[in-house]
């Protein structure tokens, strides 16, 4: 199942919590090393669930995996682990310097080291200045720099942010976003926990979307995206015609719906024409059957769709199914009239 | 491994130093020390505070050494440390796991390289650093006077770190695990001074039924004497008497005798069923203190260890000898008051004894044993919860 190549393999990750609830269906997905991976979903979605579960916070009800090449909760592998807890909570009686230190004893990182990277987190996360002040003097956004910097303080192969940029100023979030590139950089893996999708999509080259406690989608970005991507065209309504009757004279109809004769598909919404194609040649014939129609063009763009676009369309399509499940078990319940 | 369990350590003492409570409860121990050393004893034997001489015979009440090392045991410890120190030290430690607990420091702790168990021990040990650097600077300063001001340099009373130290562990035990299992600071703390009261309670009634038990056995003693004695009376002969002035007396006497044997009888059955019952419910009160952390017994063993039961004040261990008890009412049937100022004594120093023969594995042991059963419980919860 390890393999040199994935920092994290999971296979069918479950977690019922007391009282029933459960929080995690069978989650199985593999995180390659040096990525930045994105775990998206909406509250619930037993995001934090499977990350503290990784980390032994979390008891797993079942759990099949590695980390870093050993099994998933051993606990000498934590030592190459960095972890940002959300809402992170620092004992407020230590100085910025202090926490650094604490965290760093705790994670065994000799003390020569954990001064030299001390030093460095904080210079790096702009906290220098306030080394030798208490953290709770400190300001939430500092209170998460300083989070992400003693999530780095013992140099970890694999690090877990869970909302790293929670609480922090567009400068910070920037600044943050810059850091997570350049752990990247530095070969780490890093697992960003967000609800800021904007965000993780400047960044992530994976990413999972969960829902309802299972990975509904998982791959690179285009990779899910694939299918949407395309040519997007915005008219003027031109008389009682609709889209599709301005381009038919391009299409032939499969069973999969419009297709122009070049084989690319076509959607048509209110005034607007999408052709699935990368290829802006492939287009031109639509865009002159319009203009020889005498159809005004509003705009003409390249589109694809944003990650938010994918992660609601993962929300709707489980919720969906979600309650497509219900309907069934309940018209399996309802006893049938008529008979005998 | 150290580095670990150190980090720990230094957290709980940079949590304490930040606390103004660690401070005026080390303020309050540096004026008690001071008050120590202003009492002194003059070349008369009478007590002084500071320059001031009074008329009070201090020596004849105990030797120097003594009075300062009673007065650090009672006053310093199971006073001050024992009860006010230890009450900052519940109110200023009760939130340690409860915020230990807070969801993202939690996090935190548990997402590092050291066992669930470990992590909670650790934490249990470094947050009674508070009562062991209170009690290491307050017997350390008395050790100063002690030996300066009494004359006895005693490195004995260094002993009271660990048995402080163990005593509020007791009860921290009882916190952590209400800690853990409310995650109310508060809501700990108020348990916590229940249980302590329960304890105080316990060993109130059974320090009582105690006492209720030595005076049923003095007593049933006493009419088992006075019984004996009127039998002697009754069983003599008059005849044998010389003059018959004197066989009217003794034939008298014997009548007497003879009219309050039935009732002497009759008090003693009286007496041994009181007796039998005492011990009944002694025994029962002494079941419940066993099982539970001896939180007093725990501080005497100091007096115990630091002073010989014969230096002790004679008002708490008084020596019955020099009182001839004659263990036999008069010719009413009431005890003398000679009798009852001996058997009061008698009393005290059966009290003192029977305090004193309790074994320290009894004490500690039994104590220490609760304090792990409860530890058991508090770290196998905080092992299995989700987080």
């Amino acid at each position: 199942m390890t393999d040199a190549a994935h920092a994290l393999t999971l296979d069918r990750v479950e977690k019922t919590y007391r009282g029933g609830v459960r929080a995690l269906q069978g989650v199985s997905l593999k995180v390659e090393r040096g990525q930045i991976f994105g775990l998206l979903g909406p509250n619930g979605a037993g995001k934090s669930t499977l990350v503290k579960i990784l980390l032994g916070i979390v008891r797993p009800s079942r759990c099949d995996g590695m980390m870093l090449g050993a099994p998933v909760g051993d606990k000498e592998t934590l030592t190459r682990v960095g972890y940002l807890p959300e809402h992170i909570r620092f004992p407020e009686h230590l100085t910025g310097e202090q926490s650094l230190h604490y965290v760093g004893r705790l994670l065994k990182t000799p003390r020569a080291e954990r001064r030299r990277r001390a030093d460095a987190l904080l210079e790096r996360v702009g906290l220098s200045e306030w080394r030798k002040k208490r953290v709770g003097g400190y300001s939430k956004g500092m209170k998460q720099r300083l989070g992400v910097a003693q999530a780095l303080i013992n140099d970890p192969e694999l690090v877990f942010l869970d909302e790293p940029t929670d609480g922090v100023d567009p400068v910070g979030r920037r600044h943050i976003r810059e850091m997570l590139l350049q752990m990247r950089e530095e070969g780490k893996t890093v697992v960003v926990n967000s609800h800021l999708l904007g965000e993780v999509e400047s960044v992530t080259d994976r990413v999972a979307i969960m829902v309802g406690g299972l990975v509904r989608r998982f791959g690179k970005i285009d990779d899910l995206a694939a299918g949407q991507l395309g040519y997007q065209l915005e008219h003027e309504p031109h008389g009682e015609k609709t889209s599709a009757e301005l381009v038919s004279p391009l299409c032939v109809q499969t069973d999969g719906g419009c297709r122009l004769k070049t084989g690319e598909r076509v959607h048509f919404e209110r005034g607007v024409v999408r052709v699935e194609s990368s290829d802006a040649s492939r287009v031109q014939p639509v865009l002159d059957e319009l203009r020889r129609q005498g159809v005004v063009i509003r705009s003409f763009r390249y589109s694809r769709p944003s990650l938010e676009d994918l992660f609601i369309a993962a929300v709707e399509e489980s919720e969906e199914r979600i309650g497509g499940e219900r309907t069934a078990r309940r018209d399996r319940r309802r006893p049938k009239r008529g008979r005998g | 491994m150290l580095t670990q369990t150190l980090a720990l350590f230094i957290d709980s003492y940079r949590e304490l130093a930040a606390k103004k409570i660690f401070w005026i409860a080390m303020a309050i121990s540096g004026v008690l020390v001071l008050a120590l050393a202003a009492v002194g004893y003059s070349s008369d034997g009478n007590l002084t505070l500071l320059w001031y001489e009074t008329s009070f015979p201090a020596e004849n009440f105990a030797p120097r050494d003594v009075f300062y090392k009673y007065a650090f045991i009672n006053l310093g410890l199971g006073v001050w440390l024992a009860w006010g120190a230890s009450i900052l030290a519940l109110a200023s430690t009760a939130g340690v796991f409860p915020e230990f607990l807070a969801g993202g420091a939690i996090d935190l702790a548990l997402s590092k390289p050291l066992s669930r168990t470990r992590l909670f021990l650790t934490k249990f040990a470094a947050s009674l650093l508070f009562v062991a650097l209170q009690v290491t600077v307050f017997t350390a300063l008395c050790f100063l006077v002690i030996g300066v001001r009494g004359g006895a340099w005693e490195p004995a009373l260094f002993l009271s770190i660990p048995v402080v130290t163990a005593f509020y562990s007791f009860l921290y035990a009882v916190c952590a695990l209400l800690g853990i299992l409310t995650r109310s600071a508060i809501t700990a703390l108020i348990l916590t001074l229940l249980f302590w009261f329960f304890i105080f309670l316990v060993h109130g009634a059974e320090s009582g039924l105690l006492t209720w038990r030595l005076q049923n056995e003095t007593r049933v003693h006493i009419y088992e004497t006075t019984i004996e004695q009127l039998e002697d009376r009754v069983e003599s002969d008059p005849l044998e008497r010389e003059t018959t002035r004197e066989r009217a007396e003794a034939w008298n006497d014997q009548q007497v005798a003879e009219a309050r044997l039935t009732s002497a009888r009759a008090n003693l059955e009286s007496a041994r069923e009181s007796r039998d019952s005492s011990v009944t419910y002694h025994r029962y009160a002494l079941a419940v203190k066993t099982v539970l952390p001896k939180t007093a017994e725990t501080i005497a063993l100091l007096e115990r260890w630091l002073i010989d039961a014969a230096d002790l004040p004679e008002f708490v261990n008084p020596d019955p000898s020099p009182v001839q008890i004659e263990m036999r009412l008069d010719d009413e049937g009431e005890m003398t008051e000679e009798m009852r100022e001996a058997q009061g004594k008698l009393m005290q120093a059966e009290l003192q004894r029977e305090l004193r023969s309790r074994s320290v594995w009894w004490v500690l042991g039994t104590s220490l044993a609760f304090e792990a059963a409860v530890l058991a419980i508090a770290a196998w919860r905080f092992g299995r919860r989700d987080f």
